[in-house]
């Protein structure tokens, strides 16, 4: 090994976003972003609807590329060794879906081959999430005949087929009942238990500010504030509050000055 | 684009999506179930139909009504009718047109026959007579009893002739010189140009088409609509991986399903169908379905197909990677569909068969080379262009499925992305929509120029298809967006009065521009001579007799095209031009259109370079005047030198010193003209600048 420190999980540099360039649904969704996380844990990302959380989510993700910037995870480049960047994140959104007519099983082993898994591995991968999960009952049932519980448990079991070092989800509690989201919940402390990363976006605040140590707040664009919630709340003197009201302040506080900003 | 392929992942995806689309129960049934039952049906069909329509018009009486009792006629016609096996209720009586047509309607009639006064006397005594068999075509019954009597009648009067040969001994050779024979060639293994042979191939595109159709929803369309698409770009593959992994499976399947059709055909071809040829075989209908493929021609056919297979395939995925959702693709997919099921049509039509210029239409060419193999009936050359063609497209496609794949903005389509087809909602349009719409008008109006122009010209006499040409198909359309995009028109196109200067130098441009084009024309034709026919529709199109004539032929092929070609090029295509390039480009762009809006590789560089200059006139002086009158002058000297010519050749030749002058200043204009381009570059370089 040489003396260079172990990289942080996540770097990410001057990251910018447009999307439709030169149409007239031209949308700038991230204006130079830039954040690193120097150790594991739960980070919640949130922010008003056009804020670019699912934006940013995506590029860390590479299933979108930035129009410059680049974010590093792990030291490798999305841009220049995206296989290897792809290989270490497990990412999960409230529109992910399933294959319908494939089973469980054969979905997990798909993805295990995209991955690049070996076969024996790909089956002892499958053996271990389908316990985790609780799959047994319905593993080789068509997707489609599946509950929504299950299939979420389902979405969840490929997210992590690959052994993923961060985990980005987004969303994913939204639209969800109690009892699904609570197995959810369940799973992203299980997550932080095993020391791996979770970066997940929210509108719930509630939910965001007892599940996360740290909070970034993004806006228009761009990272406001970031760090850990109660550190956010000294900063900002409002010890007292809740998370919900330093945001509603925050936001509040941008938006009364520059409201022609604001996207029609 | 980066085109690198990682094969392992391409065939992960392939299987996946092979595995996948074959559990889809609509898939299995267009792809394997329908194939199966559809050709013998269609035959059965196709057969029972036509025996159970011929013999119905067989076993009912045929109803013949004639005019005169002549009675030795009348006889002859009813063993006639006996030998052909024909029912039939003959009566006497006398009836005029309206009463014929009304009684053939109401079916107490099927033919009427009208024999002339003194038709037996004047038989017998060797004088002419005449026999007139009224029948109505659009009717079946009438349309049979028609060809019986025909046949009858020839009968009947070749034994009068008979027995006047024998009464006269007459050596029958004298009036028979000689016999004629037809024998039936036709090889049983061909289908001949039959039904079957014209609507099989059309069926087998349409098969194709439709195997191609849903897989190429599937695994586009319906990735987004499951939310799979995500997970797909998550995993460590390109978009090149993922589109050609996909783009195999639609292929195979559309090959398969090909496969499927040409199987069931040709077993139905070769032993379901045996019962039916014996029965039709017993009725005249038997080279209608006796047919049998080859295994040769099969094989062919399969080949051949497949880069069918692949245009599909890719045109169809790329369409339909831009839909959010199976709906949305349906939408997108059914001009689509049309593309692929219409002009396989043609194989429909009898006698129409894969010739040099129809091998160039891709898809329409396999159409008619398959109806070619399947007859017999083809050359192996035109089969080789079809062939090529139809690869060289299949590329294309492929790479446009590609680059389209690679896009991020298809994959993630925000909902009001497409609106941009409804441009006219819009106050203002991004230069971006602009440029692509103003792509789209050109190719559309080069398209409707090529066939409805060229329709126009060979339609109508050739002044009037010019003038049709330049109002309709060049003027309106051009008027028509300009309109739609940027609203006012006059102002758009630059239509500004210019003072005497610019004026002047319009016309010392026009000049020297003039003369460089001609200078480059004959340096052209030292190395290819202009084809006889563009110089003869030239000649025809611009040469007047009469004075009148002159000024018609001048407003027509000089004042008019200056006027809409101006507006077209100068007015709308530069205008959207100059908001995205530097002077020099756009003008050099807008040359390059102008070259190809002539439609001739001879005339292509003289043009490019006028409609070059002519971009510039207007760039530097700001109003599309200049290239008006510099077009018109250039238009109208041409037009005067060729009825000179025209003069010369009656005789009447100018003085020597006229010519001498022409041709100095012809090359004075070619010497100046550089400098003339150069001076309006700078002008035009100042304010605007490249951008």
């Amino acid at each position: 090994m040489n003396e260079n420190p172990a990289p942080p999980p996540l770097s990410i540099t001057g990251v910018t976003k447009t999307y439709a360039e030169g149409s007239v649904s031209e949308f700038a969704a991230l204006r130079g972003v830039s954040y690193d996380i120097g150790s594991c844990g739960i980070y919640g990302l949130i922010g008003p609807n056009g804020a670019g959380k699912t934006t940013l989510l995506r590029i860390i993700s590479s299933v979108i590329k930035p129009d410059s910037g680049d974010v590093l995870i792990f030291g490798e480049s999305i841009r220049s060794n995206p296989a290897a960047s792809k290989a270490k994140i497990g990412f999960l959104s409230a529109t992910t879906g399933l294959y319908s007519r494939l089973s469980p099983r054969e979905t997990l082993v798909y993805f295990g081959r995209l991955f690049g898994l070996e076969n024996e591995k790909i089956s002892k991968r499958v053996t271990e999430l389908c316990e985790l999960f609780e799959m047994g009952d319905f593993i080789d049932k068509k997707n489609e005949t599946l509950s929504f519980g299950q299939r979420q448990r389902v979405n969840i079991a490929r997210c992590l087929i690959h052994e993923p070092e961060i985990f980005v989800f987004d969303e994913i509690t939204e639209g969800l009942d109690v009892m699904t989201s609570r197995t959810v919940i369940k799973f992203i402390k299980y997550l932080a238990e095993i020391k791996k990363c979770v970066i997940f976006s929210t509108h719930d605040m509630n939910l965001a500010e007892r599940l996360c140590e740290n909070i970034i707040i993004m806006h228009k664009g761009l990272i406001i504030e970031a760090g850990r919630v109660d550190e956010l709340k000294r900063r900002h003197s409002m010890p007292a509050s809740s998370l919900e009201e330093m945001f509603i302040s925050l936001i509040g506080a941008r938006d009364s000055y520059a409201p022609e900003e604001e996207r029609q | 684009m980066k085109m690198n392929f990682n094969f392992n992942k391409i065939s992960v995806i392939f299987s996946h999506e092979l595995k996948y689309l074959l559990r889809d129960k609509t898939t299995l049934f267009m792809m394997v179930l329908l194939p199966i039952i559809i050709y013998p049906l269609i035959s059965f069909v196709s057969a029972y139909m036509f025996m159970k329509s011929s013999d119905s018009v067989k076993r009912s009486v045929t109803k013949v009504a004639v005019s005169r009792d002549e009675k030795p006629f009348i006889d002859a016609l009813k063993s006639d009718f006996g030998r052909a096996g024909i029912r039939y209720d003959i009566r006497v009586e006398r009836l005029s047109t309206e009463e014929v047509q009304s009684a053939i309607v109401k079916k107490d009639l099927s033919a009427y026959i009208e024999i002339a006064d003194g038709f037996g006397e004047k038989t017998a005594g060797g004088k002419s007579s005449e026999i007139i068999i009224k029948y109505d075509l659009s009717n079946d019954k009438s349309n049979f009893a028609r060809a019986e009597i025909f046949s009858a009648v020839r009968n009947y009067r070749e034994e009068l002739v008979d027995s006047n040969i024998e009464k006269l001994n007459i050596p029958p050779a004298l009036i028979y010189p000689f016999d004629i024979t037809g024998v039936n060639i036709a090889s049983p293994s061909r289908m001949g140009d039959s039904f079957l042979a014209r609507i099989l191939p059309m069926i087998i595109i349409m098969f194709a088409t439709l195997g191609a159709f849903y897989p190429a929803i599937d695994v586009t369309a319906m990735e987004k609509e499951r939310g799979t698409l995500e997970t797909l770009l998550l995993a460590p593959l390109g978009a090149l991986d993922i589109m050609f992994g996909k783009f195999l499976a639609v292929f195979c399947l559309t090959m398969f399903s090909i496969l499927i059709n040409l199987a069931s055909i040709s077993l139905t071809a070769t032993h379901g169908f045996f019962v039916i040829q014996k029965i039709a075989s017993a009725s005249r209908l038997a080279n209608m379905v006796n047919f049998s493929i080859s295994p040769s021609a099969v094989i062919a056919i399969f080949v051949f197909m497949v880069p069918a297979a692949c245009i599909m395939s890719a045109l169809m995925m790329q369409i339909a990677i831009f839909a959010r959702n199976f709906k949305e693709a349906q939408n997108y997919m059914t001009p689509v569909l049309l593309i692929f099921m219409l002009p396989p049509m043609v194989s429909l039509l009898p006698g129409y068969s894969l010739n040099a210029s129809n091998a160039f239409i891709p898809i329409v060419n396999l159409t008619l080379l398959m109806k070619g193999m399947l007859t017999g009936n083809y050359q192996l050359s035109h089969a080789l262009i079809a062939f090529c063609v139809n690869l060289a497209l299949s590329v294309i496609t492929l790479i446009a499925a590609a680059k389209t794949f690679s896009s991020e903005h298809v994959l993630f389509r925000p909902s009001e992305d497409m609106d941009v087809l409804f441009f006219w909602k819009y106050k203002s349009l991004k230069i971006n929509q602009e440029m692509n719409l103003l792509k789209l008008f050109f190719i559309l109006q080069l398209v409707l120029l090529y066939y409805a122009g060229s329709f126009a010209q060979t339609f109508f006499e050739i002044k009037t298809g010019l003038l049709i040409t330049e109002i309709l198909l060049i003027f309106l359309p051009s008027f028509i967006f300009v309109k739609l995009i940027h609203g006012d028109f006059l102002k758009t196109i630059g239509f500004r009065t210019i003072g005497f200067g610019t004026l002047a130098f319009a016309f010392f441009a026009a000049l020297c521009g003039f003369g460089f084009t001609t200078v480059v024309t004959i340096f052209q034709s030292l190395f290819s001579s202009p084809p006889d026919e563009l110089l003869k529709q030239l000649q025809k199109a611009i040469t007047a007799r009469t004075p009148g004539a002159f000024f018609s032929i001048a407003v027509i092929t000089a004042l008019l095209p200056a006027f809409c070609e101006e507006v077209m090029f100068r007015g709308m295509i530069l205008t959207t031009l100059v908001k995205r390039y530097s002077a020099f480009s756009s003008a050099l762009i807008c040359g390059v259109l102008f070259g190809v809006f002539h439609f001739s590789v001879y005339r292509f560089l003289p043009t490019a370079i006028i409609g070059f200059y002519l971009s510039l006139l207007k760039i530097s002086t700001g109003s599309i005047i200049p290239p008006m009158i510099a077009h018109f002058l250039n238009n109208f000297i041409i037009v005067a030198a060729a009825n000179g010519e025209w003069y010369l050749s009656k005789g009447i030749r100018p003085p020597m010193q006229l010519i001498l002058l022409a041709e100095g200043l012809i090359l004075l204009g070619f010497i100046i003209f550089p400098m003339v381009v150069n001076s309006m570059l700078k002008r035009s370089c100042g304010p605007e600048g490249p951008r």
